[in-house]
C-alpha cells in the first residue's frame, strides 16, 4: 500500500482591507511595488518583486504554526510570466515531537532521534495562478492522503498578503467534470438531519440536563444503507416524498426548512464528500487525487515535471469551466 | 444570394446577441423576450389600442430611421478600424503578446467587434426595411384616404341599390394591407429600437475602452 497524492483547489479572492470590493490582481501588483522611486514598472518585474518578496517572507526557517505541531518552508518557486503562474515546493512536516527513527524491519535498534526542534519533512508542490486583469486566482496545493500541510500554507499565504495590506480568502474547488465523475461512482451512504439551536421548551422536555445550553443541537443519523443517488432522487421525484417525513415535531424538526439535511457519498474506493442538500447552490466538493503515475519513479513523493503538467491540464479545464477562456471557434 | 446574406445577418445577430463577448450562449431566454415578445406585446397593445401611425409620425420616423441607418454606416467602419488599432497597438506587440490577458483579450475585442459589426449590418437592413415599410404605408394612407373620399360619394346611391360595391371591398383590402404594414413597422421599430439601446451599451464599451488604454 502506498500513499496517495492529492490536489487541492481553492478560489482566491483579494480585497484591501476593510473593503468589500475585490481588487483586480494588477491593482494589488501595482500598489504593492510601484511607487515614486520605481516610477512605471513592468509586468515582469512585478512578478519578479513578488517571488522575491514571497522567498524572503518564508525566509531561511521553518515557518511553524500556532500549535508548534508543523512547519514549513519555501523551497523554490518558479514564474511563467505569460500564464501568471507561480509555481514551486515547499517543504514542511512535522515537529515539536520528539521522534525515533527504526528500520520498519527492526523495531529495537534505533538510527536516531528527531528532537523537539527538528522537523521531518516533505515535498508540496504548488501552483498559483493570478490572472492580472482578474479579480479571483487559482491556488493548487499537493499534499499526500496521510499528511499535508495545507493549513499550514494558506495561513502564511494569508498572513503574507495581510502584511501587505490586503485580505486573501480561500474557497475550495473541485472542478465540475471531477464532482460529476464521483457522482456517477459513488453510492449515498448516510442522510443526516441537523436542528441547530433548541428552544428552552424544547430543551427542558428533551432533559432538564439541556436547561442551561442556549446553544444545544439535534442531530439524526439515518445509515446502514447504501444506494445509488439517482434511485434516491428518482424515488423522491416520481413519488413526490421527503427525505424526512416523519413529524419529528419534538425535534422541531416538523417543517423542511427548520432542519439542515446531509447526504453522504463515497465511491469504491472509500472517499466520502457530503453534500449539504438545504443549501441551494451547495455541491458536492470530493478530495482530488493524483494519479500514482505522477510520482517520481521509485519515489512516493511527485515528479515536479509531471505534477507540473498535470496541473496545467486541470487548470485549463477550471479556467473554461469559470468562463476565463474565449472560445477560438468564433 | 441576397437573400442567403439578409438570413445570415439575421440569424448571426440573434447568435451574437445570445453570446457573452467570450463566446458562452449565455442570454438566449433574454434575447427571446427582449427581441421577441416584448416587441410582439407592444405591436399588440398599440393595435387593440387602435393607435396607427399618421402621415406626420411617417415622416417623423422616417427622419429618425435615416440618421441612425447614416450613423451605423460609419460605425461600421469605426468598429473594424478600432479592432485593427488595436491588435497592432503596442500593449499587444512583440513580448507581451504572448501574455494570456493580452492574447485573451485581443480574442474577446475580436469577438465583440464581429458581434457588434453583425448587429449594425442587422440594423441597417431593418433600417432599410423600415423606410420602405414606412413609404408604403404612406402610399397605402393616401390610397385609403382617397378612396374613402369616393365611397361616401357614391354611397348614396349605393345604399339605394344595396348593394356592396367594388369600391367598398377594394377599402376593405386596403384596411387589411394597412394593418397589416403597421403591425410589421411597429414589431421591427420597436425590436430597432431595442436593439439601438443595446448598440448605445456596445459603443459605450468600446469608447471607455478606448479611454482606458
Amino acid at each position: 500500500m502506498a500513499h496517495t497524492l492529492k490536489l487541492n483547489i481553492f478560489i482566491i479572492e483579494l480585497r484591501r482591507k476593510r473593503e468589500k470590493n475585490l481588487l483586480e490582481w494588477k491593482e494589488f501588483y501595482k500598489n504593492t511595488f510601484e511607487n515614486t522611486e520605481s516610477g512605471e514598472i513592468s509586468k515582469e518585474q512585478f512578478y519578479s518583486k513578488f517571488k522575491e518578496n514571497l522567498i524572503s517572507y518564508f525566509s531561511d526557517f521553518f515557518t511553524e504554526n500556532e500549535k508548534r505541531t508543523k512547519g514549513i518552508s519555501l523551497k523554490s518557486i518558479d514564474v511563467i510570466k505569460e500564464k501568471n503562474i507561480f509555481s514551486g515546493t515547499f517543504k514542511g512536516g512535522l515537529t515539536g515531537i520528539e521522534q525515533e527513527i527504526y528500520e520498519t524491519n527492526n523495531a529495537n535498534d534505533t538510527k536516531g532521534t528527531l528532537g523537539f526542534d527538528d522537523i521531518a519533512t516533505l515535498i508540496y508542490y504548488f501552483k498559483l495562478w493570478t490572472p492580472y486583469d482578474s479579480n479571483f486566482g487559482i491556488l493548487m496545493l499537493q499534499s499526500y492522503s496521510s499528511l499535508g500541510c495545507n493549513a499550514e500554507i494558506t495561513d502564511v499565504l494569508k498572513k503574507f498578503f495581510n502584511n501587505k495590506g490586503y485580505t486573501l480568502k480561500l474557497s475550495k474547488f473541485v472542478p465540475h467534470e471531477m464532482v460529476e465523475h464521483f457522482k456517477e461512482t459513488s453510492s449515498i451512504y448516510q442522510i443526516s438531519f441537523e436542528r441547530k439551536n433548541l428552544s428552552t421548551s424544547t430543551r427542558h422536555h428533551l432533559s432538564p440536563i439541556y436547561d442551561d445550553f442556549p446553544n444545544v443541537n439535534a442531530k439524526l443519523i439515518f445509515s446502514g444503507f447504501r444506494v445509488s443517488p439517482e434511485r434516491i432522487w428518482d424515488k423522491l421525484k416520481n413519488n413526490g416524498i421527503k427525505l424526512l417525513e416523519a413529524d419529528i415535531t419534538s425535534l422541531e424538526m416538523s417543517e423542511n426548512d427548520q432542519y439542515v439535511t446531509i447526504v453522504s457519498y463515497e465511491d469504491a474506493e472509500g472517499h466520502k464528500s457530503n453534500l449539504n442538500i438545504s443549501k441551494e447552490d451547495s455541491d458536492l466538493k470530493p478530495n482530488i487525487f493524483l494519479p500514482d503515475s505522477i510520482k517520481e519513479e521509485g519515489k512516493e513523493s511527485p515528479d515536479l515535471a509531471k505534477i507540473e503538467n498535470h496541473t496545467n491540464f486541470i487548470l485549463e479545464k477550471i479556467k473554461r469551466e469559470i468562463g476565463y477562456t474565449v472560445d477560438d471557434t468564433i | 444570394m441576397i437573400q442567403f446574406n439578409i438570413i445570415e445577418i439575421y440569424l448571426g445577430t440573434i447568435e451574437s446577441l445570445e453570446q457573452d463577448v467570450s463566446g458562452r450562449k449565455r442570454y438566449s431566454v433574454n434575447v427571446n423576450f427582449w427581441i421577441r415578445t416584448v416587441p410582439i406585446l407592444i405591436t399588440f397593445l398599440f393595435l387593440f389600442a387602435n393607435i396607427f401611425i399618421t402621415d406626420t409620425v411617417i415622416s417623423y420616423l422616417i427622419s429618425f430611421i435615416s440618421i441612425f441607418a447614416g450613423l451605423f454606416f460609419a460605425l461600421i467602419f469605426i468598429v473594424a478600424d478600432k479592432f485593427n488599432n488595436r491588435r497592432y497597438s503596442l500593449k499587444f506587440q512583440e513580448s507581451n503578446k504572448a501574455d494570456e490577458e493580452n492574447s485573451l483579450y485581443i480574442k474577446r475585442y475580436r469577438i465583440f467587434s464581429k458581434q457588434f459589426v453583425v448587429q449594425i449590418s442587422y440594423m441597417i437592413i431593418v433600417s432599410v426595411v423600415l423606410v420602405v415599410l414606412l413609404i408604403a404605408l404612406s402610399m397605402v394612407v393616401a390610397a385609403a384616404v382617397e378612396m374613402q373620399n369616393n365611397i361616401k360619394m357614391v354611397s348614396i346611391i349605393d345604399s339605394l341599390s344595396g348593394l356592396f360595391t367594388k369600391n367598398q371591398y377594394e377599402f376593405e383590402s386596403i384596411f387589411f394591407i394597412r394593418i397589416f404594414i403597421n403591425t410589421t413597422i411597429y414589431y421591427l421599430l420597436f425590436q430597432y429600437i431595442i436593439l439601438l439601446f443595446l448598440i448605445i451599451n456596445n459603443l459605450y464599451k468600446m469608447m471607455t475602452e478606448d479611454i482606458k488604454m
